[in-house]
This record gives structure tokens, C-alpha cells and sequence, in this order.
């Protein structure tokens, strides 16, 4: 899908308040911001360890995240180059469960180095074909990351893990500046094209699963887990889509019903077809 | 006042016409989570009673659904309210 030229100088100055804001306001340092040092005093917690392992197992599909971004946006300055930033600050993500894990003395290095080996030997395959169901794709699944950490964050702390909390904390304050980002550049689409990206937004809404849960090892037990932290088609819908939905001004009836549906609607029943 | 809606005879049309899957056995007690369909399948069966039905089913409603029962009472609240 070529992008005009005014839609192009959109992206471009939406990226660079995307970026300047992140540079003079959200940056952090996984080394000096998580008081690491505090975590050894904290209970021992297997179930939010499982949680964070799952979630760090889903971060570490980073390389093909980015390489189904660029497939996509490569030709785009501003799309390419958020997909570089966005790629640097998920790979923190990950990179500070891992640590929390290993500090926390719940995995040992080597364990985590295994597990990082098996999850890499799968590829994660995006999921749409085109820029604009991705960018939608990218506001439903960097809004569930949100909610997904922010309650695990205050799992967390319930629980009196106070720096996993802290960790979740950091990272999701980025997801929702990433599913903020999303929703902006959606918005010009809509705006562009509304008739298509309502489309495009349907067919990324009844065809929405988060990435790569089936790939990461043991995903039924950890999916057990997941349940039991609050996550669940109820949340899906309104504190996921509710909120994407709203920044848009629009309900579910708004969006075109998906595909299956109407080709369903459209043909004689099984009944009608015995007659 | 219309007749209520068979809600199970209905979803179970649906899913095989929207999702190719054959269910039997359904009644109000079944938990919809437990059929085996995704959470994708089941908003696309939940947008298939809306069209059918030419009702709205509100998120906050559709969040609290768990069993067949529970959608039957929904989905018959708002027959019930688009026929007054």
C-alpha cells in the first residue's frame, strides 16, 4: 500500500514527538533505576516468576518482530525508525525479566540461557499482510501488554515483590507510550481513508490473538497461570479494545462485521439448502 | 411480545456455519469457554447473533457472560427491548 505523501509528513512529525518525548522524559536504565540489590529480601514467588518468564519468552521474539515491522515499513523513515526504537526498548523489556529472574534466584543464568535458545529456534510470523492492520494489530497488542504488566505490577506489589513491581512498572510505561504511538498514527489513517481502515481494523479486531504464546515452551501450563492474573476475554474487550475503540470514537458496532460472518449471513443455511 | 430466541439451537447453527465446528450436547449450563473455540470464534458468533438478531450486545454485558445460559438471557433481554 503506497502511503501519500501527506499521510508520509504525518508519520514524520508524529515520530519525532514519539521520539523527543521519549528522550527527554521516559528513558531509564535497567541497571541504576531497579534497585536490584533490594530484590534477594523479597518472598520467593513462583507463580509471578512463571509470569514473568512467559512474558520475557514473548519478548525474546524481538528479531522477528522487527524484521515483520521493517518487511513492511523499510521504505518509510518514520515507520523504520520507530520500529528501531521500539525494537531497542522491547529488547530492555526483556532483557529486565531476565534479570529479575535470575537475581531473584528463581532461574539460574544457564536456565535462562536455554530457555532463550528454544525460544529462538521458533519463528514468530506476522500475523497481517498490510501496513495498516499491522498498525491496528500494534494498538491492541501494545494496549494488552500494558494491561497485562500493569497487573502484574500490582501483583507484584500485593505480594510484596517490590522490585518486580518497580521493573513492570518502567516497562509498562512504555507499552502505553508505544500503544499511544498506534493509536496516533491509526487515527491518520482513519482520517485518510475511513471506509478501508474500518475494514482493515476489522479484520485485525476478529482476528486478534497475541503474538507468539503457542511458541514459547510449556504454554498450556503457563497459560493457566495467565488466566489466574487476571487476563481473560472480559479484560480483552474492555480494557483493551474498550479504551482503542474509544480513542478512535468508536464502538464495536462501528466496525464492520468480520468476513466469516457476512460470507456465513450472505449464503443459504444448511437448512435452506435440504429444502 | 415475541417469542424468545433458542439460543443454543441458534450457536449451535452459528458455529458451524461461521467456524465449520459441529457442538452437541449444549445446554444453559455450558461454560463457552470450555467449547473449544477461541476467543476470536466467539466474538465472531457473538457479531453473527447481532446481525441475525439485529440487536447490540454491549462489551460490558458480553464481559460477564460465561455460560449459554447467561447469553440466552442477554440476547432475549435485548429481542425483548427492541420489540417494545
Amino acid at each position: 500500500m503506497a502511503l501519500s505523501r501527506a499521510l508520509k509528513d504525518k508519520f514524520h512529525r508524529e515520530y519525532m514527538t514519539f521520539f523527543e518525548h521519549a528522550e527527554r522524559s521516559r528513558r531509564w536504565n535497567l541497571f541504576t533505576d531497579i534497585d536490584w540489590a533490594a530484590v534477594k529480601n523479597e518472598p520467593a514467588n513462583e507463580k509471578l516468576a512463571l509470569c514473568a518468564e512467559t512474558f520475557m519468552g514473548v519478548e525474546l521474539y524481538l528479531p522477528d518482530y522487527i524484521d515483520g515491522h521493517l518487511s513492511l515499513f523499510r521504505d518509510n523513515f518514520a515507520r523504520a525508525w520507530f520500529g528501531a526504537n521500539w525494537g531497542y526498548e522491547e529488547s530492555k523489556h526483556a532483557m529486565t525479566l531476565w534479570q529479575y529472574l535470575v537475581k531473584s534466584g528463581h532461574r539460574t543464568e544457564e536456565q535462562m540461557r536455554d530457555y532463550s535458545d528454544r525460544i529462538l529456534s521458533k519463528k514468530w510470523q506476522k500475523p497481517f499482510d498490510n501496513g495498516r492492520q499491522m498498525t491496528a494489530y500494534g494498538c491492541a497488542q501494545e494496549m494488552t501488554t500494558f494491561v497485562i504488566y500493569k497487573k502484574q505490577q500490582l501483583l507484584a506489589e500485593a505480594e510484596g515483590n517490590k522490585t518486580l513491581a518497580e521493573a513492570y512498572k518502567l516497562i509498562a510505561k512504555d507499552e502505553m507510550a508505544h500503544a499511544q504511538y498506534y493509536m496516533t498514527i491509526f487515527q491518520h489513517y482513519l482520517d485518510d481513508d475511513r471506509e478501508g481502515t474500518l475494514e482493515d481494523l476489522s479484520a485485525v479486531f476478529y482476528g486478534f490473538t497475541m503474538p507468539a504464546y503457542d511458541l514459547v515452551p510449556d504454554y498450556e501450563k503457563r497459560v493457566e497461570v495467565m488466566r489466574t492474573a487476571g487476563i481473560d476475554r472480559g479484560v480483552f474487550l474492555t480494557e483493551v479494545w474498550g479504551p482503542v475503540l474509544k480513542r478512535f470514537k468508536l464502538t464495536r458496532h462501528d466496525i464492520p462485521r468480520p468476513k466469516r460472518v457476512r460470507e456465513a449471513l450472505a449464503r443459504p443455511s444448511q437448512e435452506q439448502r435440504a429444502e | 411480545m415475541s417469542a424468545p430466541v433458542d439460543t443454543i439451537s441458534l450457536f449451535t447453527k452459528a458455529a458451524l456455519e461461521v467456524s465449520g465446528k459441529q457442538l452437541s450436547g449444549l445446554t444453559n449450563d455450558t461454560v463457552i469457554s470450555k467449547l473449544g473455540l477461541d476467543s476470536v470464534a466467539v466474538m465472531e458468533l457473538v457479531s453473527y447473533f447481532e446481525e441475525k438478531l439485529e440487536i447490540r450486545m454491549p462489551d460490558e454485558d458480553l464481559a460477564s457472560i460465561q455460560t449459554l445460559g447467561d447469553l440466552g438471557k442477554l440476547v432475549n433481554r435485548l429481542v425483548a427491548q427492541k420489540a417494545a
